[in-house]
């Protein structure tokens, strides 16, 4: 019985190298190709958000285009991503993050260089609820973004409720989800002022 | 040998249908049922993770010590639910991103260990894998009603084609988990009902003769 004991943890433990050993080799293998597609949706996120259209072509293309249009750069200790515009204007590219409803919220906002106007904006990556604050991912609900001008006092962002202004609408039934997103773009928007604000 | 495989996919699909008689899987049958698409890659993922495990398993059924069984089991299991996880996101990143944290929650479906443990355990290789195979495609078969028609209640469409027309106002609480409840709820009801009826008295047969060669 005392053999027997220690037997189920040698074998347990052998079992368990044997198939994590698996795992890490797949894994490694696959990593480059998963790192890639999580590198093509970051960028294409920034281009939404920032209007340009996406080339077609390969995802060599995607990115060397990219790193000749967009600058990545640290102000007072926040990355954005800069863009000068076909208008001689400066867009800076901010990335946003927060808890959803179900989870973390991830995405970009494009800010015109007054920080006064959004360019537009992109979600990375959601887990809401699919059909309910999953809709945050669909055209209508992103475009309403494009070209708005943020409020200067109080919330930048508002969805319009009964006596007051508001520029994007809110998804019905996803009260949580779309005060969380406004939540955090907010937040980002405000860090953003405080930072590139008194820079030019 | 013939007759034996064609009675596990009748078991599996309807008469022993692990979603609908034997009350497992519920928590993703909730869960991801409010879009056909969602529950038809779900359901194909917990087929696949069913059979391989159930196959790996059964390989290993005469040397896995009886007292560690459920862990080596579980070790299986989440083995091949991280491996789907992985080729998703290398290989379907949009199919992968539109499920979320559903994919890693795979582990947590009760048919596939109640397959090694009540299948596998005790059975070869080839036949554990379509036993496995099979219990995966009933569970699939149930969620897709399911999903069936909470997408087109709660939008008006299947597979995102808009099959009710403009005057259809979509039911929000079909698109949320509690309505999962009632059209389960429904189907259990009608299949008991009316179409496992015939099997029903089969079965109360069977005990009578024993209860009668009892005495």
């Amino acid at each position: 019985m005392k053999e027997k004991a220690w037997f189920n943890i040698v074998f347990m433990l052998v079992c368990t190298a044997v198939f994590t050993g698996i795992l890490s080799g797949v894994y490694a293998y696959s990593r480059p190709i998963i790192q890639a597609n999580t590198g093509v949706i970051g960028i294409t996120a920034q281009m939404n958000a920032l209007g340009i259209s996406v080339p077609a072509g390969g995802e060599t293309d995607l990115e060397s285009y990219y790193k000749e249009i967009i600058s990545e750069e640290n102000i007072n200790g926040m990355t954005v991503y800069k863009y000068e515009s076909e208008n001689g204007r400066l867009y800076y590219a901010i990335p946003f993050e927060g808890s959803g409803l179900w989870g973390k919220i991830t995405g970009i906002i494009a800010l015109d260089q007054d920080l006064k106007t959004v360019i537009g904006m992109d979600f990375i990556s959601q887990n809401e609820t699919p059909g309910l604050g999953g809709r945050i991912e669909e055209e209508w609900f992103k475009e309403q973004f494009r070209g708005i001008t943020l409020f200067e006092e109080g919330d930048p962002i508002r969805f319009p409720a009964s006596g007051s202004e508001g520029q994007v609408d809110a998804i019905t039934g996803a009260t949580a989800t779309s005060t969380a997103v406004a939540g955090i773009i907010n937040e980002s928007i405000r860090e953003a002022r405080s930072k590139l604000g008194g820079g030019h | 040998m013939g007759s034996q495989y064609k009675e596990i996919a009748k078991k599996a699909l309807w008469t022993d249908n692990p979603v609908i008689r034997q009350i497992l899987g519920i928590c993703s049958a909730l869960a991801v049922t409010n879009l056909v698409s969602n529950t038809l890659v779900m359901g194909l993922g917990v087929a696949f993770v069913t059979a391989f495990s159930s196959f790996t398993v059964s390989v290993l059924r005469n040397i896995i010590p009886i007292r560690v069984r459920m862990m080596v089991q579980t070790l299986i299991i989440a083995f091949y639910v991280i491996l789907v996880d992985i080729l998703l996101k290398a290989f379907y990143p949009d199919m992968s991103r539109a499920l979320g944290p559903y994919v890693g929650l795979i582990i947590t479906n009760c048919i596939i260990m109640g397959r090694c443990e009540a299948f596998a355990q005790s059975n070869k290789p080839v036949i554990s894998f379509y036993d496995g195979l099979m219990s995966g495609l009933g569970y699939t078969l149930v969620l897709t009603a399911i999903a069936v028609v909470r997408e087109l209640l709660g939008f008006g469409t299947i597979f995102g084609l808009r099959i009710l027309g403009d005057w259809w106002v979509p039911w929000t609480i079909m698109v949320m988990a509690p309505s999962a409840f009632f059209v389960l709820a429904s189907i259990i009801w009608v299949t008991k009902t009316f179409a496992l009826k015939k099997e029903k008295t089969a079965g109360q047969k069977v005990i009578r003769g024993v209860q009668a060669s009892g005495n």
